[in-house]
């Protein structure tokens, strides 16, 4: 799951750089050959590519919670089996993304340090509440729908190393949406309470899913390093657009109703209305809707959205109950918790 | 009426939901009987925790049966004789490698402390990164030539 396009690209122009070697770099991307760890790259770029990559591989690690709680109570083996590979998927992209992270120049330990004392971030979607099974299904239909768009253009850039392993993560994020479509077509074909818990899941994940390619562009975005540079190669606009062109029909022949809703701290629903401005226009063919509420968007990304504590109160856990392991490998020292009593 | 060729065929146009090779090529079908118009076709899971194996059946039964002169199409699981990498074809494993998977050589015995060639570069010069990688069935390398990780079929 995951994808990188809500986070700030800002390039720290602060660094001279050598014109000449900035001018062979740009070469370089323009004849679309890729970037490699060990060649010569703008100081800007290194650390702009890493806080993309670390954040991708945050987003990862973290992505896989909402989910790991449902593993127990899927509603068949076959779901259940389902569940469990794509979490084991997603530590397993998490794994990757912070191999090629470590090769910009920082460790592991210092990237999963900064996850759990909030200095880095992770994709502000895993921050809404999954408090039903309808909601697994809408994580892997929208989120990871929208993911594979964003992520399709990041293979498309140029850094060899997190293009490589972007590819095998698509056809895996492929198959988990194919697996989401179909648990959502089973609620919605399924009983009138399932109907309405897919419908329920729905409010609760359209808005977050059209805020997944991160805040409005800016009038400069086409400019940018970060698009000169084959960082990112579509802006966070036009691939919303794409987006909502997509899901927008597929949820009304689904028999989905698309509202404008609000919501209390938690996460959950108060109330709902249908989404009068949303039409067809016959003109650009594109879909038009209402604008999310990019307030809360900030505000989730700050810190207090419904689920930020509790997730990375779990992630904190896991690292604190992990160090022995790391002790172990790393040092050699097997003092285990609890006077090795385990 | 339709023959096993035809069959087959269509099969090879059918990939495994999480990898660029077909399900022929990955070895997964072990048998096609043709009875009166009827199909079935007998198919090795690679991994029995594979959750692409409900996918593959639907995706087989939709395409065999929009051929001409196919009756009802039938996919039936079977686990003798258990599938194993051996199986991928030579073309799967060129397909397999250039997307950074490699799969173990037939009849290869891995261990451990065996060294497997970087996909990308060639380099003997890499290290098992996690022995669970982001699929049931592989295992996460890293190459210390080109920097790059890549994944390597576990050897069943």
């Amino acid at each position: 799951m995951s994808g990188s396009s809500n986070l700030g690209m800002h390039v720290d122009h602060g660094i001279e750089e050598d014109p000449e070697k900035l001018a062979e770099f740009q070469a370089t991307i323009d004849a679309r050959t890729l970037i490699e760890p060990d060649d010569w790259m703008p100081a800007a770029y290194r650390t702009g590519m890493l806080r993309m990559a670390e954040h991708h591989a945050n987003s990862e690690i973290i992505g896989a919670l909402p989910e790991g709680e449902w593993i127990t109570r899927a509603p068949s083996l076959r779901r259940k089996l389902a569940l469990t590979a794509k979490v084991q998927d997603e530590i397993g992209h998490g794994q990757m993304l912070y191999r090629v992270s470590q090769d910009l120049g920082k460790s592991r330990d210092q990237m999963l340090r900064d996850l759990i004392t909030g200095r880095t971030k992770y994709h502000n979607v895993f921050n809404y509440p999954a408090p039903t099974w309808g909601d697994i299904a809408m994580i892997q239909w929208l989120i990871d729908g929208a993911a594979i768009m964003n992520q399709k253009t990041l293979a498309d850039g140029a850094y060899g190393p997190y293009v490589r392993t972007m590819k095998r993560i698509n056809m895996e994020e492929a198959f988990h949406f194919k697996s989401g479509e179909d648990m959502v077509l089973t609620l919605m074909t399924g009983t009138s309470s399932q109907r309405a818990m897919g419908q329920e899941a729905f409010d609760r994940w359209w808005y977050p899913s059209i805020m997944f390619h991160g805040p409005p562009d800016k009038p400069n975005t086409l400019q940018s390093p970060a698009m000169r540079w084959r960082m990112k190669t579509e802006t966070n606009d036009s691939l919303r657009r794409r987006f909502v062109n997509r899901f927008a029909p597929a949820a009304l022949d689904l028999g989905l109703k698309i509202h404008v809703v609000t919501k209390d701290a938690d996460g959950m629903v108060t109330s709902r209305k249908p989404d009068e401005k949303l039409r067809l226009n016959p003109d650009s063919g594109d879909w038009e809707f209402t604008e999310p509420d990019w307030e809360e968007f900030f505000r989730v990304i700050r810190g207090n959205g419904p689920c930020n504590k509790k997730r990375l109160a779990l992630r904190r856990l896991s690292y604190v109950q992990g160090r022995w392991v790391r002790n172990a490998i790393v040092h050699g020292s097997t003092a285990l918790p609890n006077g090795g009593g385990r | 009426m339709v023959t096993t060729e035809a069959i087959l065929e269509v099969l090879r146009t059918i990939d495994d939901p999480e990898m660029p090779i077909s399900i022929v090529d990955l070895g997964l079908i072990e048998d096609v009987a043709i009875d009166d118009g009827n199909i079935t076709i007998s198919v090795l899971p690679t991994f029995v925790g594979c959750p692409a194996l409900p996918m593959i059946a639907d995706d087989i039964t939709s395409k065999v049966d929009a051929l001409a002169g196919v009756g009802k199409t039938k996919v039936l699981f079977v686990y003798d004789p258990p599938w194993s990498v051996d199986r991928i074809s030579g073309e799967g494993r060129a397909s397999l490698k250039s997307h950074g998977v490699t799969v173990p050589a037939p009849g290869a015995v891995e261990l451990r402390t065996s060294a497997i060639p970087c996909p990308f570069c060639g380099s003997d010069r890499t290290t098992l990164d996690s022995m669970f990688g982001p699929t049931r069935c592989r295992m996460i390398y890293y190459c210390n030539g080109c920097r790059n990780t890549f994944e390597h079929m576990k050897k069943v």
